[in-house]
Order: structure tokens, then sequence, then C-alpha cells
């Protein structure tokens, strides 16, 4: 093997092993139904395009140091945008990272475990842990939002970034992307027991 | 005790159970969280309790979130995150294996140091356990076994020197340690250079006794097939070694100096490892594009945990966590060294089965109050908060401990994913053991030298 080949194979492989963390059985060979392949499309490419931001964000912070160092400017708006590009990247983060299997799990018994059996797990675990987190973000992450939009809340500093709203809308609308990938997979599981069940006929 | 410490401990079981059922850690933080912030508004109804968890107060939920978000010093964590894929992507890795391999190609061992050096350096440059580990078994994995080196002890070193990334700065995890507690991060980089540089001779002293006890562990290649001249090999090792030593020093330098936050070191950091991918001919559009998507992955499922185990730990506090959790503490003992040394152990066991970020959440907060009322006299050099900072970097090597050591290390089930079927687990569990008596070895010395830790801090900036 080459040097090339391992640089070409690094990123892959670091990416599968994290996705496999959080992979069920059989995955690539279902048949999924096609709104969950809608959907995860929605999410990855919503996700896809806000990766960017990171690029951009490297970008402001280059920019902002160069500025503050070679004509000692200090515009708070660029460190103010760091962080708001900082928030878009982790909240959206989350859908992207569950539409790619990578959230982290503990494996020790699962691996143990019937497909079916995990399917009822990730069922039961979707709607009684997610749903009720998600729902609670999603109405107070409202409030916080609408608060903002209805008193024109702006950024403490009188230089700083107005529009505070839409940093902080950014809650409910990523939770929201989050929900649809929840929707998404309970689709998927709900789907394979019940074919599973009628096999027989 | 009271239905308070009760509810606590069950809500701690719940958890751990949901846990090892196999949903994602996140979720299942979360959703402990909301379900017994319902539990505690119905036990303020029905037993009495005064918890005053309802609808509201769960709601706090988004304050947090938003202050998550509204983070300063946690903006770095990208920023390191892609600097570390970024490097990985560049082929520097290579080229400094191939030159170091070359260079150390006549002593016994060799390619083992190489790969404990090669361990720091990417350690300095990712922080991510798993993107470390990968890069290094991808890289020297077949290398060493072509050799006919032992394949426990080419795993080990593999495993081992894949989790100092998470010690040697800059680390993501001292970055989420210091946003925690409140302590500086620069102070907690700098006081963690000398533990880890400790960590990482012990490994290559272990190697160079190893090659000479057992030097069929570790066979020299028959015959050298290219005999350099000393020179060009040295001249060759320097060219590849500089590029990635820079960056990580200018990124290490301008914080210790102060003339840079950890945050714009960060950004700086992962602009001048694009830079480097483009001078070794490796920047693409398509890279890049990786690049950001590996980010926002790794990204996200790092604070899904976030949000989740601050739901988590709100919770937690309102019903009355803390308080028992420093009474257990502060009753099992008098003796200050003890009491750290018991939150060492609990720190180790959770390692087993919590990753690094969790316990960074929810079981450092708890912790840390105790241990800046503990009357422990550290040197401290003067600087601030000295006892914290010892006892962090403790923890973050007891955490490092940890990923090694079986049955579930992180480490190891990296290392798993990326070898060839041939290698059993068990050959990789028995390849750690040497390396996790070194851990051991290290995590006393910083323990009875806390200077080791204090000293560097001191006189940055």
């Amino acid at each position: 093997m080459t040097g090339k080949d391992h640089i070409v194979e690094t990123i892959q492989v670091y990416d599968k092993i994290n996705h496999t963390q959080d992979k069920e059985p059989g995955l690539e060979n279902e048949k999924r139904p096609e709104i969950c392949n809608i959907l995860n499309k929605i999410i990855f490419n919503v996700g896809t395009a806000i990766s960017w931001l990171s690029v951009l964000l490297i970008a402001v912070i280059v920019i902002q140091v160069f500025l503050r160092y070679v004509f000692g400017i200090i515009y708070i708006q660029l460190e103010e945008l760091q962080w708001h590009l900082y928030a878009v990247i982790i909240m959206f983060g989350l859908s992207y990272a569950m539409v790619n299997h990578s959230h982290v799990r503990v494996d020790i018994a699962r691996i143990h475990f019937s497909t079916t059996l995990q399917r009822k797990i990730e069922i039961i675990g979707i709607v009684f842990l997610m749903f009720p987190f998600i729902f609670i973000v999603i109405d107070y992450g409202w409030d916080l939002a609408y608060e903002a939009f209805r008193v024109n809340e702006r950024s403490d500093s009188p230089e700083g970034l107005p529009y505070r709203w839409i940093i902080k809308a950014v809650m409910p609308v990523s939770f929201f992307l989050l929900f649809l990938a929840c929707i998404s997979r309970l689709i998927r599981h709900i789907s394979y027991l019940m074919k599973g069940n009628t096999n027989g006929n | 005790m009271e239905i308070n410490d009760y509810l606590v401990i069950s809500m701690f079981f719940t958890f751990i159970f949901l846990l090892i059922s196999g949903i994602p850690v996140a979720w299942v933080l979360g959703g402990v969280g909301v379900a017994y912030a319902g539990i505690g508004y119905l036990s303020d109804m029905y037993f009495g309790t005064i918890t005053g968890l309802d609808y509201n107060t769960i709601g706090l939920l988004s304050n947090r979130i938003y202050k998550i978000m509204d983070n300063w010093i946690l903006v770095a964590l990208p920023m390191f995150i892609f600097m570390g894929l970024a490097l990985d992507e560049s082929g520097i890795a290579e080229k400094l294996l191939k030159s170091l391999q070359r260079f150390f190609g006549k002593t016994r061992g060799g390619l083992a140091i190489t790969v404990v050096i090669l361990g720091v350096m990417l350690a300095a440059s990712t922080g991510i356990i798993g993107a470390s580990v990968v890069l290094l078994a991808v890289m020297s994995l077949p290398l060493m076994l072509k050799q006919g080196y032992d394949k426990q002890t080419a795993l080990g070193v593999i495993a081992s020197s894949g989790t100092l990334g998470i010690l040697i700065p800059p680390s993501i995890m001292l970055i989420i340690m210091a946003d925690q507690l409140s302590i500086s991060v620069g102070n907690l980089f700098m006081g963690a250079v000398f533990p880890g540089l400790i960590l990482g001779t012990l490994y290559v002293g272990y190697l160079v006794i190893l090659g000479l006890l057992r030097p069929h562990k570790m066979p020299l290649v028959d015959k050298n097939e290219n005999d350099e001249p000393e020179v060009s090999l040295i001249w060759d090792l320097f060219k590849n070694i500089l590029p990635p030593s820079f960056l990580i020093l200018s990124v290490l330098g301008s914080i210790f100096f102060g003339l840079a936050t950890s945050t714009e070191a960060a950004g700086i950091g992962a602009f001048g490892a694009i830079i480097l991918m483009a001078i070794n001919g490796q920047l693409s559009f398509r890279k890049v594009l990786n690049i950001s998507k590996a980010t926002m992955n790794t990204t996200g499922y790092i604070f899904a945990i976030f949000v989740g185990a601050t739901c988590f730990s709100l919770v937690l506090r309102e019903l009355g966590g803390d308080e028992l959790i420093l009474s257990a503490l502060h009753s099992i003992s008098e003796d200050p060294i003890i009491i750290i040394v018991s939150i060492l152990i609990l720190v180790f066991i959770l390692g087993f089965v919590l990753d690094w970020i969790e316990i960074t959440l929810i079981v450092l907060p708890l912790v840390a109050p105790i241990i800046s009322d503990l009357a422990i006299e550290i040197n401290g050099y003067g600087i601030e908060e000295p006892t914290l900072v010892w006892f962090v970097l403790l923890v973050a090597m007891t955490l490092q401990t940890s990923f090694l050591t079986p049955p579930v290390g992180f480490a190891l089930f990296y290392l798993k994913g990326v070898c060839p079927p041939e290698i059993q687990l068990i050959d990789i569990y028995k390849g750690v053991i040497p390396f996790i008596i070194l851990q051991l070895i290290g995590l006393g010395i910083v323990f009875y030298f806390p200077d080791i830790v204090t000293w560097l801090p001191s006189i940055a900036y």
C-alpha cells in the first residue's frame, strides 16, 4: 500500500466506525419505506449544506485576528458571528448525526439481542425518551425565540449583531429536524416489525 | 434517607439500565431527565417532598441549551476537530511515519517507538481518540506485522499511543472540562503538557527495555535495503517534522504567550491545517467537504450528549443529587487524599460504560466543589485554583487509562474496527495490559508531584 491509499482511507474508516456504533444489523439490505428515504435525504442535505459553515467560521476567526493584529480594529460583530455560526453547526449537527447513525451507544448487551428486540427497544426509546424531551425543547425554545422577536432583542453590546430571534429560533427549528429524524426511524422500525409479522401469510 | 435521595438513586439506576439496553446515551440522558421531572412533580404532590419540579422548571432547559449555544469557549471545539481531521487528511502523518521509521530503523523496537512519537504528535493535533487510534492503526499496524512484531505488543502500542490524544493539548476534553468548572483553558492545556510527555516517555522506556529483554517480540529488519547517509536521514526527518510541529507549537504558543484566546488559536490552527494540506498537494473541494461533514458529525454527537446531560443534571440538581453526592463523599473519610482516590476510582469504573463526555458533563461538576473545599496544600506557583487544575488532570489521566482497559475501552473498540479479521479481541486485551500498568505509574507520579502540573501554567502568559 502506498501512502496515498492510507490518506484516502483514514477519514472514511473513522466515519465508518462511527456509523457502526449505531448500526442495526441488515441495515443496508433493508428496504425502507419511501417516506424514510425522503426525510433522511432532507436532513442529510440540510446538514451537508450547514457543514460548510465550519469553513466560514475559520474564515471569520482568521479575519478577526488579522484585523486586530494588523490594523488594531476590533469588530464586535465578527466576534459574535463566531458563536452564531458555531451554534448553528452544533444544533443542526444533532439531526445530522442521527441520520448518519453516529450517536454513541453502549453496545455490551445490545449486540446479543435479536434484531426484533433491538428495534422494539429503539421504538420505546424514541417514543418515551426522545419525544417528551424534544417536545419540551421545541415548546420552550419557541417561546424563547418568539419573546426575542417580540421585543426585538439584540446583542447587549451596542455594536453587536441585531435580530437575536434568528439564532434563538435555531433551537426549535433544529429540534424539529431531529423530530423528523426520529419519525423516519420510527416508521422504519415499525414497518419492519409489521412486515416480520405478516411474513408467514 | 429521605424520599429525595431514593429518587436520586433510582434516577441513576434507571439511567444505567436504559444505557445498557443500547439506546443512544444522549437520548437516555435527556429522556430520563424529563421523566424524573415528572416523577419529582408527582412526588411533591403525593409524598410531600419539596423538589419544586414542574413543567416550568424543566422549561429552564431551553435557557440552558441557549447557554451552550452562546458559549465562546466551546467555539474552539469544532475548530480543533476540524484542524485534527484536516491534519489527518493532509498526508503529513504518513510522511512523518516514513522518515521516523527510517531514522529509527536500526534500533530495536524502532517502529514501535515511532508509533509512540507519532501518537504524541497526532495527539497534539487531534484530541479525538477514535481518529488518532484509527489513523495510527491504519498506517502502522500492517508495517509492524510485516516486520514480524509480536502482534499483542503492536496492538498495545497503537491503542495506548492513540489515547494520548485525549490528554495532550490541544485536547477537546480539556476544553469541555475547563468550561464546566470555569477554570482557564490555557492553564489546563499548559498543565497537561508534562503529564502527557511523562506518559510518552514511559512508553518509550518500556519499549526500549522490552527490546533488550525480549528481542523476538520486536525483530529488526534483516538487511537494510538502502543505506542512506545519516545526514540525509536527519534532514528528511527535520523536513517532515517541521510543518506539523510548527502548527501545533504556534497554536499552543499563542495561548501560552497570551497572544490569542483558545478559540482564536483553534480557528487559526484549522486554517493552518488547510494550508498544510495545500502545501502537500492534498487540498481539494471534495476533501474540504468531507472534513466539514465529519466535523459536523463529530460535533453533532458530542453536543447531543451535551444537550442530554444538561437536562439530566438540571433535574438531578433539583432533586438534591449534588448534596447527596457531596455528603456521601464526605462520609467516606476525612482524609483529602482518600477522597480524591475514591473519586478517581469512581471515574475509572464509570469510564467502562460511559464516554468521557458524560463523565465530564455529569460527574465532574458534581465532585468539583468538594475538591475546592479540601484543604490540600500543593505548590500552585500562584496560578488560580491550583488544586482544581491538578485534580482535573488526574481525572483526565484516569479517564484515558479507563479507555484502554478491557472489556469496554473505547480505544480498543476503535482499534478492533480497523484490525485485519485474524486479530482477536483477546489479543488487543492482552496487548494493552503493560501499558495500563505504565499509565498507573504515570498517574502515581503526577499524584505525588503536583508541581509537574502547576509549574508550566505559572510561567505562561
